[in-house]
């Protein structure tokens, strides 16, 4: 007996989009309902695959995201499904526990949702399958959660959905926390995991599989996303592949510009790093954040003409497609060390060794601390976070006044 | 703004203290002794404007939890605020009554201006000042060469804040005129938030939505319930309205039923059939009375007929020679012109028999071949004729080709002689070049005249002049680069000492301004300065000193010192007088004093700065003229000559092209040379004139005319010889083609007497005599066929006619034999007339008979249906008690009346029925007992007001509930939060990257100024 299921995790719908910067309504439009296209292609996924059910391990709603036409847009979704004759299974996470809006939806009979107060199992005899899971009740749930899950059922297929960051090393808060061991002792043939946004194969005997979230939302969920598709025969796990379901991609591309002499060669080689990504979006939208690095000579005046750069890269980035947007140009550069001996050496009053030094003199950096304080009183609550406002980062802008100066000084052209 | 008041309530030494500062002044000068508090002052301005430090010093006398400043402050546009301070960490700004202030009215005052700035440009202590003089000291003697040596990167400095300035100024400043980015995208990120606000669809929303859909459901069944009601009772009314004079009509009806009770009950169809049985025998009386007229009226009409049965005997014969007589009436008129058409074939044959030979046309019939042999005859014929027309078409051509080819072999006769041109072709092909080479190099040395015209023109027009063209290539002339670091030390000093002018120009009415303050304050009388007041402290306590050495002195010298002491504690005591009485004064001309020296020292070294850029001028001027010495040519301005040179450059690089040009037409000059003596030994070959002098180009012209001409001539003497090959195989093909047409033609002729035999003709016989004979012997078969189907068409016409009169000759001999008289045709048609006539007296007998017939059979009928009908009458009488001659009929419309009545109603209880809504008779009566039917159509028109109104109602609640549902729908389908979150995320993003900007920009401008 041979069967195909889909296992999916961390829809987080219409949780919006890392801000981009897009000034194009149509692009900024295709970005903003990526999520939704998602869940659509994982519900034509199922479909297509002609999957025996479906199965969501958590993370289906942001915690704090309130508007209920999302979770009717889910429960449509799943109607779909229905409608299909394919059942789903879903435990919720996390964030759905914390949600107000993931408890009174008015979901498909065909639709089973894992109870919170005590595990559950669900049983589909025809395939000889069993299914295990519980729901976060929760934002916070400890060990004896995952102790909590029923023993194998022996002649069946035992599949275990479960929201868990596992050990908590891959960078999550520890929920429901436990060990690939702990797992491994309960007998499942195959773990779905969800909550952590990285798709990862933690093992294959038995399968402990991350899908990963559906959607990247940020520069830091990059590359593919989108679900797993598992066949099994005869009780045994015969095919596990990632199936890519995001509508939009995103990019933290770096490029190294060392060596480069001048603008047009850092631009050639933006142009390069650029053709790859977008390559490997295949035709999607994607935002991509280029990340300049390496020792050039040119450090300064890239501080200072940053902008200038972004917009140049941006308009690069349309050569290829009109899709393909430069969400933010960094420059992690640095002058080469020659210079800095040369500005060592200096015995006149050297206006460069004068501003370097000045932009470490605490002074400075108090007055620094005044301007960030200024500005981020004017800016809203929700937003002071991301401007400066550790010493570190205090620090970090002294250092680039320091360059974007010099740079605007050499330059000439009052920089961009 | 400026201060008018500040109020130190409580902070460092002070409580509750106020310092006035006049609205009218234009400079205040806050005196007072050491530890007076004038510092404590300056600071409490600062932490005014600026807010208390996280760690103050000023709270050694009062809590710091209790410090408090205020001020009275007149802004710019002569409004005036008051505000105070207290020490906290937010809302710290107070009004009057110790409550926070909503807005930070001096936050658009101050704009970027921050605690640091504020200090370092208007907070100037005595420690500041100590420590920018020890900087100085530092600095030793190297400040000034520093300083020259780093002017340049300063002025680059200088520019960059302006710039950075300006843009961080566009980006985000609160006291900006013009809206900056950041309030722009600030303002569009609340309004989405507002909008992300909105477009969230709670839960709680949702669930009021399914409520107020539920409400006006429920709504929408009170209402139709009470519709229900008050239809029924509308319906009560009017089936009450509606069935009263129903009811009413019954009740009359059974009133008079009631008097017929005197009649038998009699079943209506009892009654309709004795009804029946009376009508019809009134029927049948009649129809018996018709009858026996009728019947009278036949027999007379039948004795009245006369009818020829002989005649109707042989009536069929009569018929049939009607019928012939139109055929033989054809037949006679026919016969003449047939017989015509016979003797016309008759002799048709006949002469055909004379054409071949034969006596009669029978012998002609008899000896006429079979259609075989004459088909034999015609393809003989046909394929003899088309063998001897070819024949002579094929010698006919053979005379042609002779013809032609003896032609054409007196023309290659002719046109021989012509030599062989290709060897000429290919030499004037290796010189192919010739024309366009010659076309080229004209064209090139035009071009190159023009060129060097024009370079010389273009060295005229150079200022200064830089000699011959060859002069100036060989020129020793400085770099672009160098002239460019020329150009840039002279725009540097051009900028330098317009800067020093202009700070000149602007020290001198300074100190011009502050000298006559100070003679205006001499002239306004005596006063006393601090400097003055220290002076006199000093010679007092120099006295003192000297008085304390002489203690031990004569009396005369301790007298003197003593006096002088005197004198000098006047002095201090007049000195302290005047500055206690005219401090302001005293302040002022301090304070002017002051910044007069300190804008003379100023302008001193402006002045000497001024000097050096006059130094560093000449000596550059020096460089640059040093830099020109080697060319030869005197220089103008930097800039002037970097145009200079960069024009030589491109007239160099011209002269340069112009010479490579030259270098090309030579080279191509004598290329050309060379092809032309090829040229001439071709036309010498040739035979072609040539003059020596001839352009090369002209003589290749006329070398290719000429060797088109032999190859045209060479082409054409080819052509005629492969025509006479041609015509002589052509001749050949002719000759053997007439051979195997003679052949055919004599195996043809052997079959020929054969062929002609059936047709009566020898082997002799010529194409043209066959063919006659042939034609006529295909004529004869159809000759042969008219004839005799003429003649046997005669003899049946005759026998016909002939048959015709036997016949009716023998029917008149039958029937009426004086017809004899009379022609047969006539007694024919006597006999016909009669016929017809016996004929219709016959038929007008047989349906008298058969009507006679039909009746006697009805009244048969009649007569037992009259017996049936008088005994069902019988039965009527006996059941109804009616006599035997008394008349039935009033009973028979009694009883009619009776069952019409009752049938009416029973009509009218259906009628009842059917407008009762389902009730029946007793149902109504009961619900109609004790009801007032006066009231009822007011009752009903109230009723109906109800129902309208209510109908009305549950349109407005069914228009409710759909715009509920609708809403809900809508609330369901979402608002697109998730697009206006993204919006939001995306105006977010936008004002963080304005605000990063921004406080790139303002920091790099910040550490600008910390740097210079």
């Amino acid at each position: 007996m041979q069967f195909t299921f889909i296992h999916a995790a961390d829809l987080h719908i219409d949780s919006p989009l890392a801000g981009l910067g897009v000034k194009d309504p149509a692009v900024a439009a295709r970005f903003a309902h990526a999520g939704r296209r998602a869940v659509e292609a994982l519900i034509d996924e199922t479909i297509a695959a002609k999957a025996s059910f479906l199965l969501i391990c958590g993370d289906i709603f942001d915690g704090d995201w309130r508007d209920v036409a999302t979770g009717l847009f889910f429960v449509r979704a799943l109607g779909r499904l229905e409608r299909a004759g394919i059942p789903s299974f879903i435990v919720k996470g996390n964030h759905d526990a914390e949600s107000q809006i993931a408890n009174k939806l008015p979901y498909p009979e065909s639709a089973r949702i894992f109870s919170s107060r005590a595990a559950q199992s669900h049983h589909i005899d025809e395939l000889r399958v069993s299914l295990h899971g519980r729901s976060f009740a929760s934002r916070l749930v400890g060990e004896e959660f995952v102790t909590s899950y029923p023993a194998r059922r022996e002649g069946y297929f035992n599949i275990g959905l479960l929201h868990t960051a596992l050990d908590g090393t891959r960078g999550h808060q520890s929920y429901a926390p436990c060990t690939v061991e702990d797992l491994r002792r309960f007998g499942y043939d195959y773990w779905a995991l969800g909550h952590v946004h990285a798709a990862e194969e933690i093992s294959r005997d038995p399968w402990i599989v991350y899908p990963g979230n559906i959607q990247g939302r940020s520069v830091r969920e990059t590359g593919p996303k989108g679900a797993m598709r598992v066949t099994v025969a005869y009780g045994r796990v015969i095919d596990a592949r990632p199936v890519t379901l995001d509508a939009a991609r995103w990019a933290d591309a770096h490029v190294d510009v060392s060596g480069c002499e001048d603008e047009a060669q850092t631009l050639a080689r933006i142009e390069a790093r650029l053709e790859s990504e977008h390559a490997l979006a295949e035709g999607r939208p994607l935002a991509a954040r280029l990340t300049l690095e390496g020792a050039t000579p040119l450090h300064a005046r890239l501080v200072a003409r940053r902008e200038a750069l972004e917009a140049d890269a941006r308009a690069i980035g349309f050569r290829f497609s009109d899709d393909l947007w430069i969400e933010q140009l960094k420059i992690r550069t640095h002058a080469p060390d020659l210079q800095r001996k040369h500005l060592d050496e200096a015995d006149a009053l050297d206006v460069e060794a004068l501003i370097a030094s000045t932009a470490e003199d605490p002074e400075f950096l108090r007055a620094l601390t005044e301007l960030a304080a200024q500005i981020s009183d004017k800016t809203p609550r929700e937003l002071r976070d991301a401007l400066p406002h550790s010493a570190e980062q205090l620090v970090a802008l002294a250092q680039e006044a320091r360059d974007r100066l010099y740079g605007e000084m050499i330059s000439g052209d009052g920089g961009a | 703004m400026r201060f008018e008041r500040l109020f130190l309530e409580r902070y460092g030494a002070f409580t509750d203290r106020v310092l006035e500062l006049r609205a009218d002044a234009q400079l205040h000068v806050v005196l007072g002794a050491n530890e007076a508090g004038k510092t404590s002052a300056l600071n409490a301005i600062g932490d005014l404007l600026f807010g208390f430090g996280h760690v103050t010093n000023y709270d050694f006398l009062h809590d710091k939890t209790t410090l408090r400043i205020g001020a009275q402050l007149r802004l710019a546009d002569g409004s005036l605020i008051s505000l105070r301070r207290r020490k906290g960490a937010k809302n710290t700004l107070l009004d009057a009554n110790d409550q926070p202030l909503t807005q930070d009215p001096l936050a658009p005052l101050l704009g970027s201006v921050t605690r640091d700035v504020f200090f370092n440009e208007f907070g100037l202590t005595a420690a500041t000042l100590r420590e920018g003089g020890r900087e100085l000291l530092r600095a030793d003697g190297r400040l000034a060469e520093t300083l020259a040596s780093t002017s340049a990167q300063l002025s680059a400095l200088m520019r960059v804040r302006d710039t950075l300035t300006t843009q961080a100024d566009l980006l985000f400043s609160p006291k900006a005129k013009t809206k900056p980015e950041f309030n722009v995208i600030h303002g569009q990120y609340k309004d989405l938030e507002s909008r992300l606000r909105e477009a969230i669809v709670t839960a709680d929303a949702l669930a009021a939505a399914d409520r107020a859909v539920k409400e006006a459901q429920e709504q929408r069944v009170a209402l139709n319930g009470e519709h229900d009601r008050i239809g029924r009772e509308l319906a009560r009314c009017e089936r009450s309205q509606r069935t009263r004079p129903k009811l009413l009509r019954i009740d009359s009806l059974r009133e008079e039923l009631a008097s017929l009770v005197d009649l038998p009950m009699v079943e209506a169809e009892s009654l309709a059939v004795w009804r029946d049985a009376q009508d019809e025998m009134t029927r049948i009386e009649a129809d018996l009375a018709q009858m026996g007229q009728e019947e009278a009226e036949a027999a007379a009409e039948i004795s009245e007929l006369s009818v020829n049965e002989p005649l109707l005997e042989i009536g069929d014969r009569i018929a049939n020679l009607r019928e012939t007589l139109g055929a033989v009436r054809e037949a006679e008129r026919d016969l003449p012109k047939r017989r015509g058409e016979l003797f016309a074939a008759q002799d048709n044959l006949t002469k055909l028999a004379r054409q071949l030979g034969v006596e009669t046309h029978e012998a002609l019939l008899a000896r006429q071949p079979s259609e075989p042999a004459l088909a034999l005859v015609r393809e003989i014929i046909e394929k003899r004729r088309a063998t001897e027309d070819r024949l002579a078409l094929a010698r006919a051509a053979i005379e042609d080709a002779g013809e032609k080819l003896r032609g054409l072999e007196q023309d290659v006769v002719d046109s021989g002689g012509v030599g062989d041109s290709a060897p000429y072709a290919e030499r004037l092909e290796a010189l192919s070049d010739i024309p366009a080479d010659a076309d080229r190099l004209r064209r090139a040395l035009s071009d190159h005249e023009a060129a060097l015209q024009r370079l010389v023109e273009q060295l005229g027009r150079l200022d200064p002049p830089p000699g011959s063209l060859d002069g100036l290539a060989r020129m020793v002339l400085p770099t672009s680069r160098e002239i460019d670091v020329a150009k840039r030390t002279f725009e540097l000093l051009d900028e330098e000492e317009k800067g020093a002018a202009a700070e000149l120009r602007t020290l001198n009415a300074e100190i011009a301004r502050l000298e006559e303050d100070i003679a205006e304050l001499a002239r306004s009388g005596a006063f006393a300065t601090r400097e003055r007041l220290l002076e006199a402290r000093d010679q007092r306590e120099r006295i003192y000193l000297g008085l304390g050495a002489a203690l031990d002195a004569d009396p005369t010298q301790r007298r003197t010192i003593f006096d002088a002491l005197s004198v000098a504690n006047r002095d201090v005591d007049n000195t302290t007088d005047l500055l206690l009485s005219g401090a302001e004064r005293a302040a002022r001309f301090e304070d002017a004093s002051g910044r007069l020296a300190k804008e003379k020292r100023r302008y001193e070294i402006f002045v000497a700065a001024r000097s050096e850029y006059g130094l560093r001028r000449k000596a550059a001027e020096q460089r640059w003229e040093a830099l020109w010495s080697h060319s030869g040519v005197s220089p103008k301005t930097p800039v002037v000559m970097a145009d200079w040179l960069v024009r030589v450059h491109e007239i160099l690089a011209k002269k340069e092209e112009i010479a490579k040009t030259a270098a090309a037409a030579d080279a191509l000059s004598r290329k050309l040379g060379e092809l032309r003596a090829d040229l001439l030994r071709l036309c010498a070959d040739i035979g072609t004139d040539a003059a020596e002098s001839s352009p090369a180009d002209v003589l290749f012209k006329r070398a290719r005319a000429a060797i088109a001409q032999i190859q045209e001539r060479a082409a054409k003497a080819s052509a005629g010889i492969a025509l006479r090959d041609e015509a002589r195989r052509e001749l050949a093909r002719l000759e053997a083609n007439v051979g195997k047409i003679e052949v055919e033609l004599l195996r043809t002729l052997e079959s020929w007497p054969h062929a002609m035999r059936p047709i009566g003709l020898t082997a002799d016989a010529g194409l043209a005599q066959a063919k006659a004979a042939l034609d006529i012997w295909q004529a004869a078969p159809l000759q042969r066929s008219n004839f005799e189907r003429e003649k046997d068409r005669i003899e049946k016409m005759e026998a016909n006619i002939s048959a015709f009169e036997s016949a009716v000759g023998t029917l008149i001999e039958t029937v009426d034999p004086d017809l004899h008289r009379k022609a047969r045709r006539e007694a024919l048609d006597i006999l016909s007339e009669r016929l017809s006539d016996s004929r219709r007296a016959d038929e007008q007998r047989k349906t008298l008979s058969a009507a006679a017939q039909k009746r006697a059979a009805k009244r048969e009928a009649l007569a037992t249906r009259l017996a049936g009908v008088q005994n069902i009458l019988a039965q009527a009488r006996a059941a109804l008690g009616v006599g035997s001659t008394a008349p039935l009929a009033p009973t028979f419309d009694r009883l009619q009346l009776r069952q019409e009545m009752f049938e009416t109603l029973i009509q009218a209880q259906r009628d009842l029925t059917e407008s009762a809504d389902g009730f029946d008779e007793a149902a109504l009566r009961s619900e109609q007992a004790g009801l007032d039917h006066d009231a009822l159509p007011g009752d009903i028109e109230r009723l109906r007001i109800d129902v309208k109104r209510v109908l009305a109602d549950i349109e407005i609640a069914a228009t409710k509930r759909h715009e509920a549902a609708k809403a809900r729908d809508a609330l369901a389908a979402g608002h697109d939060a998730a697009g206006a979150a993204h919006d939001k995320a995306e105006a977010g993003a936008q004002l963080v990257g304005v605000a990063s900007r921004w406080l790139a920009r303002v920091a790099a401008a910040r550490l600008r100024t910390y740097a210079i």
